[in-house]
């Protein structure tokens, strides 16, 4: 039943037009990021939805960073309070999101109500989406504590130091280095150990590996630190803790510079939070990095877009941002949203289409649609009686990658080819190339946006190649489907090969991917007809790479002209 | 009528702000003392090995190439700002543009913007001044640029051939940052020379690759696979070399301190690359003062309000970009655009 309801939702959605996109921008969660993002928004003149999981709105990491996030955060609550563009709902959150930018459709849930409501964009902007966790949860009364606990027993004044950290002597840190996102953590712990410097009399010492300071003032912080009397202690591999027999805790780890094992026991052991993402569910289908967090580790998609056109990242649910960082993330997304919906947002995607009689509802398609562009839209197909739902792209969502067309077993995606350059990238048109390729030519299907400009670069610094050698170019090496390969070889060519994006850079997030598994299954058939695998070929190279590309493109001709 | 925004500087930071603001219907006129534009990023490469190494050059250089096709945007280049007055939605500039031909004149021409960028990014710390590590001595001691420009052009780096030894490749990280003058990281140059090293190691099986450093700057979204494969292939000594010489052999002998030990170490390479650090441009203490705008502790613009990094003293001047302090790419384009969202903000119906 509820399935049915589901499905209706969805078929209502209309195809966009630009006039047609919904003015209004869903901000979650209200973490001091949201707050600004939607203030920001509201100063650009859209309207804002501001939803908040909790029942009021609240940042739960505060006081990890700055003691200062705290007035912040009120003087954002009192200017949305006052701010007739953002509209607050709480407590609620998003259960999924269907439909394509300009008119998404937002499943949220509400105390108990579950509905729909419709949004141009979406930012989700959620510290609330993240978690510090401690390191070692089975420690307690052990002297062992957590940063954000000794932050919190500290204070920010000498006032404030609570009896238990005034009574020890000897404090010891051991600085979470995890790597990606370990920048706001060892921020929060440099300061700390000022703090306790200019406020207590404990010696106070670090154990760290590598001590990020790359950004927000952290070097400078580092050499306070240093200055005040901290003493930073760098080690190889690992740590250890232990305890001696009077029931003290210690740490033991080898001194890199002193290339000695150093055995320190304190009276307090503060050990850095980890930084991890806390999406338990996820209806947004965007995509994750290798961390966890929200957004593809994918450098096209940086600053704040994700796979999903319409829908920006920013702040900590992507990654371990400091607060400058976040602040200008908050501008991009406000920035971003406002072209979207103002139009000005330029869309040059949107030419490839389903020829809906030929539609098998296979829904491949929709499986393998890096921007999630497809849906099931209705079609009443005038030869047969009742109308039905088949695939439908729909242009505002689409980049013209070409995955669909290529995956298609019904072949009823195409890039439109009335539309005059684009109809390069038509099958007829791909094919009309292929059937121009002469028998000792060497084929190359070469992605617009990395290996077609190596090539073109080649040209351009007179770097020499074989005139056999002939570039197809394609949007994407995942818009290649195994008819064009096959198509190739009928003309006697002595091999073919792809030449697409390096791995994780794909402009398509995964068409380089999906173009090498296909290569994988075409080599498997191209064996059964007595065709060498060596001679179908896919190399990664990036734009800049004309030599390369040059040195590839020689190999190849090499290994099949043999 | 359009509302114009002049952008003093075409890097990558100029170039991400001007195409935002010519898509929010602005017209931008783009400033470049040099005849080319795109700033340091136009000499970099590709960096990845068969995996990206996300370095975004990728990235940069498409907006390179879109901004040269813009409608909007007037590219001026060979031009610096000679004077500017006025305020926030009328600012008089006056441009100075250099002739392309030395037989034509300087030529001066005066506009009337709304708002401006000052988006003159970084110049690199001279390392020269530390005349020990050999670089402009020895041919093999290179800057992170100078290998960025080689490998550019030539798609490697072709070292001797040589039976005796093993080919070899050392990078000497914090060349001029964090020391008691530059008391900040440059944040870039461990992560370019962790993907040279890979790349290196790719495209020339045979060459060892090390690595001299005080920390590794490891953080940033998307580097740990990078950084996990570097720990597996390439070796790396903490401390920074105190010497470099040529042996007689024309092989660079780098000579560094072995604590432990209480000795001197010395081993043995092809190439040496130093890290150098990113300083400010020298013209930025000039722009700050024609514009009227503050600069910060170490000599980058300086910017005001809380967690804010584009607004600057003076009202309608938003910075963008490393001109504001060290940033890798990705970073220098979010600058940009949010400079762009700071302008739009203000003139946005
Ligand atoms: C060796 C090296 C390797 C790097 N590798 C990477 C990497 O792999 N990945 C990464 O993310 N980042 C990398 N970076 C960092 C990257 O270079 C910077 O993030 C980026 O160049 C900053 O761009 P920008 O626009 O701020 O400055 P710039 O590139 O310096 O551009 C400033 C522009 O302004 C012009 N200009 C200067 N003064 C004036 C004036 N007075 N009037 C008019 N115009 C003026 C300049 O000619 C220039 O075109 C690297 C940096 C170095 C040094
Ligand atoms: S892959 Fe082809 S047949 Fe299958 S749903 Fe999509 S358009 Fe229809
Ligand atoms: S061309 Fe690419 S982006 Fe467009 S609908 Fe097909 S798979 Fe999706
Ligand atoms: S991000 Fe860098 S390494 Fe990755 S593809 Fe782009 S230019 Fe190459
Ligand atoms: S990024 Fe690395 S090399 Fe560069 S200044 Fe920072 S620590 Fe030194």
């Amino acid at each position: 039943m509820k399935k049915t309801r589901e499905k209706t939702e969805l078929s209502e959605l209309t195809t966009g037009e630009k006039d047609n996109f919904v003015k209004n921008v869903l901000v979650t969660a209200s973490s001091v990021s949201g707050m600004k993002t939607a203030l920001e928004i509201s100063r650009l003149g859209l309207k804002i939805t501001l939803l908040e999981k909790e029942t009021e709105l609240q940042d739960n990491h505060a006081d990890i960073v700055d003691q200062g996030t705290v007035e912040i955060r009120n003087s954002l609550l009192q200017k949305i309070e006052k701010d007739k563009n953002i509209n607050v709902v709480s407590p609620a959150s998003i259960i999924k999101i269907e439909g394509t930018a300009g008119n998404f459709s937002v499943k949220i849930k509400k105390d108990n109500d579950v509905f729909f409501q419709k949004y141009g964009a979406v930012v989700i902007a959620g510290q609330n989406l993240t978690e510090t966790v401690p390191v070692f949860l089975n420690f307690h009364n052990t002297g062992i504590m957590s940063q954000q606990k000794l932050g919190r027993l500290l204070g920010d004044s000498p006032h404030t130091v609570s009896p238990v950290i005034r009574k020890a002597k000897t404090i010891a840190f051991v600085f979470n280095d995890s790597g990606e996102n370990s920048r706001k953590l060892t921020m929060s712990g440099l300061k700390y150990t000022c703090l306790l410097k200019k406020n207590t009399n404990c010696e106070v010492y670090v154990f760290i590996s590598h001590l990020i300071v790359d950004s927000g003032g952290m070097e400078k912080l580092y050499r306070e630190a240093r200055v005040l009397g901290v003493i930073f202690i760098k080690y190889n591999e690992n740590y250890k803790i232990i305890s001696n027999k009077n029931g003290s805790i210690g740490i033991a780890a080898k001194d890199i510079f002193l290339d000695a094992d150093i055995e320190l026991f304190c009276d307090i052991l503060v050990i850095g939070e980890k930084f991890i993402p806390c999406i338990q569910e996820d209806g947004l289908k965007t995509g994750y990095d290798t961390e966890g967090f929200y957004q593809d580790a994918n450098v096209y998609l940086y600053p704040v877009s994700s796979r999903r056109r319409g829908i920006y990242f920013v702040g900590e649910c992507r990654g371990d941002q400091d607060m400058m960082r976040t602040n200008v993330d908050v501008l991009n997304a406000a920035l971003n949203s406002y072209e979207l919906l103002s139009g000005f947002d330029i869309h040059s995607g949107g030419n490839v289409k389903v020829e809906s009689e030929k539609c098998k509802v296979c829904l491949t398609c929709i499986r393998v649609c890096p921007h999630q562009a497809i849906r099931l839209v209705p079609f009443s197909d005038p030869a047969q009686q009742e109308a039905k739902n088949v695939a439908g792209i729909f242009p505002e969502a689409c980049y013209d990658c070409g995955a669909c067309s290529a995956m298609c077993p019904a072949k009823a995606i195409d890039f439109e080819f009335k539309r005059a350059p684009l109809n390069e990238y038509s099958d007829e048109q791909i094919l009309k190339e292929i059937e121009c390729l002469k028998q000792d030519d060497l084929p190359v299907f070469c992605c617009a946006e990395s290996a077609f400009l190596a090539a073109e670069r080649a040209v351009e610094i007179n770097l020499y190649y074989s005139p056999r050698v002939k570039i197809i170019r394609v949007p994407c090496i995942g818009r290649v489907d195994l008819i064009h390969l096959f198509k190739a070889f009928e003309q006697k060519v002595p091999g073919v090969l792809l030449a697409g994006c390096p791995e994780q850079a794909c402009t398509h997030l995964e068409g380089n991917i999906r173009a090498k598994d296909r290569v994988k299954y075409a080599r498997e058939l191209l064996k059964g007809m007595g065709i060498g695998e060596e001679r179908l070929g896919i190399v990664f190279i990036g734009p800049d790479m004309a030599h390369r590309f040059v040195r590839e493109i020689s190999e190849m001709l090499e290994r099949c002209s043999t | 009528m359009k509302k114009k925004v002049l952008v003093i500087g075409a890097g990558i930071a100029g170039i991400s702000a001007a195409l935002e603001l010519a898509k929010c219907d602005f017209y931008v006129y783009l400033l470049e003392k040099n005849a080319s534009i795109g700033g340091w990023v136009s000499s970099f490469t590709c960096k990845a090995h068969d995996k990206c190494t996300k370095c975004s050059v990728c990235v940069a250089k498409r907006k390179i190439r879109e901004v040269l096709v813009h409608p909007d945007i007037s590219i001026l280049t060979n031009s610096t700002l000679k004077q500017c007055h006025g305020e926030i939605g009328h600012f008089d500039v006056e441009i100075e543009q250099n002739p392309m031909h030395t037989d034509q004149e300087l030529q001066e021409q005066k506009l009337a913007v709304h708002a401006i960028i000052p988006a003159i990014g970084f110049e690199l710390f001279d390392v020269k001044q530390y005349g020990r590590l050999g670089y402009g001595r020895y041919r093999g001691v290179l800057t992170g640029f100078d290998l960025e420009k080689t490998m550019l052009e030539n798609g490697n780096l072709h070292f001797p051939v040589n039976n005796t030894h093993a080919p070899s490749i050392a990078f000497i990280q914090c060349a001029g940052s964090r020391n008691d003058n530059n008391n900040y990281c440059s944040r870039v140059c461990c992560k370019y020379a962790m993907r040279f090293a890979l790349l290196i190691k790719h495209l020339n099986p045979a060459v060892s690759v090390t690595i001299f450093f005080i920390d590794i700057q490891n953080a940033g979204k998307g580097f740990a696979p990078v950084y996990e494969e570097c720990v597996g292939s390439i070796q790396f000594i903490r401390g920074i070399p105190v010497e470099v010489i040529e042996n007689p052999g024309k092989r660079l002998e780098v000579r560094y301190e072995n604590i432990a030990q209480g000795n001197v170490k010395r081993d043995v390479f092809d190439f040496i690359i130093l890290s150098a650090g990113i300083v400010p441009r020298p013209g930025t203490w000039d722009l700050a003062r024609k514009l009227g705008i503050n600069l910060d502790e170490y000599g980058f613009f300086g910017t005001t309000g809380t967690f804010n990094s584009n607004d600057t003293n003076v009202k309608g001047i938003f910075t963008a970009g490393s001109c504001q302090g060290p940033k890798d790419i990705p970073d220098t384009i979010a600058h940009g655009i949010a400079a762009a969202e700071r302008i739009v903000e203000v003139f946005a119906k």
